[in-house]
């Protein structure tokens, strides 16, 4: 038996498979509609009719409505909150990949995770319109076949 | 002898979630950096806390590297022995705005660099 027939046994022998996995979460966002963004301008419905439905909407305005809710406060010279607006309100968009391997042998089993995910947030400001927004596409860092590709 | 009849396999895993930080987060500089100047920097936060103060920004970037070994009886497949170890780490932004988008604080961890190989 020669040196190559050799190492092709050990070789098989060694080998028992490998594993390789995708997953792929929501869809790609178009670049092209983000890049038409514009602050101060694009309104909120305008969004939902380019993007759809996002998958987080931060829409809560209020710390807390108006009301006779002295009798709940419990501490001592604690006041009630007020009414108003606060911070931002977003929508957030994502689309996310994973790529697993592993390589399992007799003796020897290597496995990797790597997960990512592009994210478009975008603020609006009181009058429904963009305030800001800020994209990042991370899935195209994904290494294709894990740690060969790293 | 009995070590040769006793088959013996290694496992090593890694976990990636989330991509670094993309930039210093020492270019943020309380008081003055704004709302826009932090999602310029680092681009959309993976998470976002509201509190009656104002937003909250926390950025993630996670590892987890795990190996075992484990001693089994090739026959009859029994496991005589398994030791596992699974170190994980994180690199984290917090920043902290007020009400009027301007940065009140900012705390950075970044320990993802520090994980032993195995």
């Amino acid at each position: 038996m020669g040196v190559g027939a050799a190492a092709l046994v050990l070789g098989t022998g060694l080998l028992s498979g490998c594993v390789m996995g995708r997953v792929y979460r929501d869809e790609p966002l178009d670049e092209q509609k983000i890049a038409a963004i514009a602050r101060g301008v694009t309104t909120k419905q305008e969004i939902l009719s380019e993007f759809g439905p996002p998958q987080e909407i931060e829409g809560r305005e209020l710390v807390a409505i108006g009301g006779p809710i002295e009798a709940f406060l419990t501490r001592r010279g604690e006041r009630a909150p007020v009414e108003r607006v606060v911070a931002a309100r977003f929508f957030r968009y994502t689309y996310a990949r994973a790529n697993f391997q592993a390589v399992i042998l007799l003796l020897f089993n290597y496995g990797e995770f790597d997960q990512k995910t592009d994210n478009l947030v975008i603020f609006f400001d009181g009058d429904n319109r963009v305030e800001d927004y800020a994209f990042a596409k991370r899935t195209d860092q994904l290494p294709r076949y894990g740690f060969l590709s790293r | 002898m009995a070590v040769v009849l006793v088959v013996s396999g290694c496992t090593v895993g890694r976990y990636y979630r989330g991509a670094p930080l993309r930039a210093d987060p020492g270019a943020v500089q309380e008081g003055e950096s704004t709302r826009h100047d932090v999602l310029h920097l680092f681009g959309p936060p993976d998470r976002i806390l509201q509190n009656a103060s104002g937003d909250t920004f926390i950025y993630e970037y996670e590892r987890e590297n795990y190996s075992s070994f484990r001693l089994q009886d090739p026959i009859l497949r029994f496991t005589w022995f398994t030791y596992s170890r699974s170190l994980g780490q994180r690199d984290r932004l917090v920043v902290v705005f007020d009400l009027s988008g301007v940065v009140r604080g900012v705390a950075v961890d970044q320990h993802t660099e520090e994980l032993p190989v195995l």
